[in-house]
């Protein structure tokens, strides 16, 4: 059992990382229309609100944080990854938000040291 | 886009002389312990006595990796939705690979690639890293045709 909470406390927990995101992203938007002005405003503190919330976990881990805004008017986005890293350490969660008038996707990878 | 190091520095250890960022992001990823020295392009690490040279990160090199790929990709590439999932993947996959082989070992590769349909909507990316800025490093490209807009990130984050 010890074990066990050993490993949960250090690993890269999906989920955990999934609702920091949400929580930035909603935080940070939430049912904003889409402004071109505020754009800049927005990326930035989703970011440095995820990251600021990884780092209070306490886990021996480099991130990389990404988010991505798009304004809704019918045109397609795609975005896809590829790492070369240590498969039983590390990992990546990415969260796919929208509301009226913007697409945000953010991808988060945690990197163990 | 930008990447931008996070500053974060702590009374308990920053005291009213500036530390160096990089000596305070190491206390907080608890790598302390690690000390580097760079010469010329060559980076010296020193942990518990044992010296390890390495190759840095040479965000110029991975750029010019990047463009090549992606035009050599996208040149005269229209939008189709069908495609674009595997195309996105295919091409982080190839960049991950020609990275890979470009000599700097014992780093982590994250490459993230974003392929948008040009459709003049407003677009922005930012990323932010928490890692050690004396080994760690990105490149970044962007390529842009009339139909299509693609943006590769590359990170690479030395392994102790």
């Amino acid at each position: 059992m010890d074990e066990y909470q050993t490993e949960e406390e250090t690993a890269f927990v999906v989920e955990e990382v999934s609702k920091i995101i949400k929580e930035s992203v909603e935080a940070a938007i939430g049912g904003n229309a889409y402004q071109h002005s505020r754009v800049n405003q927005w990326t930035t503190t989703v970011v440095e609100q995820c990251l600021s919330q990884l780092s209070k976990l306490g886990k021996p881990f480099k991130y990389i944080v990404t988010c991505i805004i798009m304004q809704k008017n019918g045109a397609g986005l795609q975005t896809a990854s590829a790492c070369f890293w240590d498969n039983s350490t590390d990992g990546s969660c990415a969260v796919r938000w929208e509301n009226k008038s913007m697409y945000c996707i953010v991808s988060v990878f945690g990197l163990a040291i | 886009m930008r990447v931008i190091l996070k500053e974060e520095r702590s009374t308990a250890w920053g005291g009213s002389r500036k530390l160096k960022r990089s000596t305070v992001m190491r206390k907080q990823l608890g790598i302390s312990r690690f000390t580097t020295y760079m010469v010329g392009r060559r980076l010296t690490l020193i942990c518990g006595g044992k010296t390890k040279h390495f190759v840095r990160f040479k965000p110029a090199i991975v750029k010019e990796c990047i463009r090549e790929i992606v035009r050599e990709r996208l040149s005269g590439m229209q939008y189709d939705p069908e495609e674009v999932p595997e195309l996105s993947r295919s091409l982080a996959d190839c960049i991950k690979d020609k990275v890979k082989n470009s000599g700097f070992e014992r780093y982590k590769l994250v490459v993230q690639v974003v392929i948008g349909e040009q459709r003049g909507q407003g677009v922005k990316m930012s990323s932010r890293c928490l890692w050690d800025s004396d080994t760690d490093s990105y490149a970044e490209d962007v390529f842009m045709n009339d139909s299509l807009f693609c943006v590769v990130a590359v990170f690479g984050s030395y392994y102790y």
